[in-house]
């Protein structure tokens, strides 16, 4: 038995196995608190202000890399820069956190790591001290509400780097590292055959131009898409898979990762549409003049449901992948919670670790798969706004057609 | 407050029932996919490269069209 362990693939299975072991980070039960299963989902699939790593059992708080805060205040009107989150409430910023716990019970929905400008930090302390003040109840409510709506009408300008915005940063510098060796490497000797990681992307990068670009883009303007199209494909591949190693952030996951990538390609669309696709959008030939009215509303909406497809699949998928991964490990904690007792948790290991690995090869897969359709469906929606028919009058055509041939 | 318990479950019953629903269009859509991609491989197998990777193609959209359901489901169930 011992000698399959020589075997590559069995190495690699192991060592998935112990990775995904760091994905999510659950504290022991200790017979108190429950294990809540929510948390840990959410925790793993939101955005936040520190690189999370892991939990020592019985804290409350992960050891993690607190990353820095930007943050626009409008009352100095600056940029300021911190480090950390503390620094920053520190530095006379209050975290909703802190108001939500003292003031509110709770009951605002917040994002720990929040804080706000101070501008309103003047409003929030004179509301607070109304409230503990307060002779009765009703008076406390009507404060309560005051504070809960000047809170949540405060969003002050965040520019901090996040978990997610850390991965992109990743996922540049891995792509700008790969990407300029093996534009070197062509331009320093180019009629040599390609070695080392130029061979192992080059048929990458050409399927790409044959058949994506090349096959849905004229051959007039194919090469004017080209760098747009691979850094697409590349860029969503690394961060989907980025996002499977431990300790990762969901990027792709993100909703406004999605929609930014897909409003690059609307933009896209919108700049390199001809004539005749204006035309046939607007003021299409061959339609009784007022049908082209709603069918103008109708081509408007199908114009903007292409990026909006583009978002919500990317997302979708990345984040349905991360949250089924998520669940089965949390499956193994909440078996051993229903119990109180370790023995459901061993039971229920192996059946749930074999599915995490299938469920990770297989997102592995997903990834590289959505990475593709984005990029296919661009350069398709693309090619659709550059394509140049023969400019004929439809209707004349409709008379032609409808004439018998004669044999 | 009753009222808004029976809202609540009512929410909660739409988005378990959507989401059946939309894996049920999902498997049935993909399934007929996969049956005719089979036939087609059993009919001439020099074709079986091309055929599978228009499969995995279209089969990647289908699931991107279940998966704009699932993510209402997933609002109505969470947010509302």
């Amino acid at each position: 038995m011992f000698k399959s362990f020589k075997s590559p693939f069995v190495s690699l299975l192991i060592l998935l196995i112990s990775l995904t072991s760091f994905n999510v980070l659950a504290s022991e039960e200790d017979g108190q608190r429950e294990y809540d299963a929510q948390y840990h989902t959410m925790h793993h699939i939101l955005d936040g202000y520190s690189w999370d790593f892991f939990k020592f059992p019985g804290d409350d708080e992960y050891v993690a890399l607190h990353l820095p805060r930007i943050l626009w205040n409008s009352e100095s009107g600056s940029l300021d820069f911190y480090l950390s989150t503390e620094r920053a409430l520190n530095d006379g910023y209050i975290s909703l956190y802190y108001i939500n716990k003292e003031y509110l019970d709770g009951e605002l929905e917040v994002i720990s790591g929040q804080v706000l400008v101070p501008e309103a930090i003047d409003q929030v302390q004179t509301l607070g001290n109304k409230i503990s003040e307060a002779v009765d109840e009703d008076e406390r409510k009507k404060h309560r509400e005051e504070l809960k709506s000047v809170v949540a009408s405060y969003k002050p300008m965040d520019f901090s780097i996040t978990h997610n915005v850390l991965y992109l940063i990743f996922s540049m510098l891995i792509l700008l590292a790969i990407f300029i060796t093996i534009a070197n490497r062509y331009k320093r000797s180019p009629y040599s055959a390609p070695k080392g990681i130029q061979s192992l992307l080059e048929p990458v990068i050409v399927f790409i131009r044959d058949d994506v670009a090349r096959a849905f883009i004229p051959e007039k303007h194919y090469r004017k898409y080209l760098p747009l199209l691979l850094t697409f494909f590349f860029f969503i591949w690394v961060l989907n898979l980025l996002g499977l190693t431990p300790f990762a952030a969901n990027v792709t996951g993100n909703i406004s990762v999605t929609l930014t990538l897909a409003l690059v390609t609307l933009v896209m669309i919108l700049f390199s549409g001809t004539k005749d696709y204006w035309l046939h959008i607007f003021w299409m030939p061959g339609v009784p003049i007022p049908l082209r009215f709603i069918l103008m509303i109708v081509e408007i909406i199908g114009l903007l449901a292409k990026p909006f497809a583009l978002t919500i699949r990317l997302f979708a998928v990345i984040t349905a992948g991360h949250v089924i991964i998520v669940s089965l490990i949390a499956l193994i904690f909440v078996m051993s919670e229903m119990g109180q007792n370790p023995l459901g948790g061993i039971l229920i290991s192996p059946v749930s670790i074999l599915f995490i690995l299938f469920i990770n090869l297989l997102e592995i897969f997903v990834g590289t798969l959505q990475a593709f359709v984005f990029t296919l469906l661009s350069a398709v929606f693309i090619g659709q706004a550059l394509e140049e028919h023969e400019h004929h009058d439809h209707s004349k055509e409709e008379v032609k057609e409808a004439q018998p041939s004669t044999a | 407050m009753l009222l808004l318990e029976i809202f609540l479950g009512l929410v909660g019953i739409g988005a378990g029932i959507g989401a059946g629903l939309v894996a049920l269009g999902a498997g049935l859509g993909i399934g007929r996919l996969a049956g005719s991609a089979l036939e087609a491989i059993a009919r001439q197998p020099e074709a079986a490269g091309d055929i599978r990777g228009s499969m995995i193609l279209a089969a990647a959209l289908i699931e991107g069209v279940a998966l704009f359901g699932m993510v209402i489901c997933v609002i109505m169930a969470f947010a509302i």
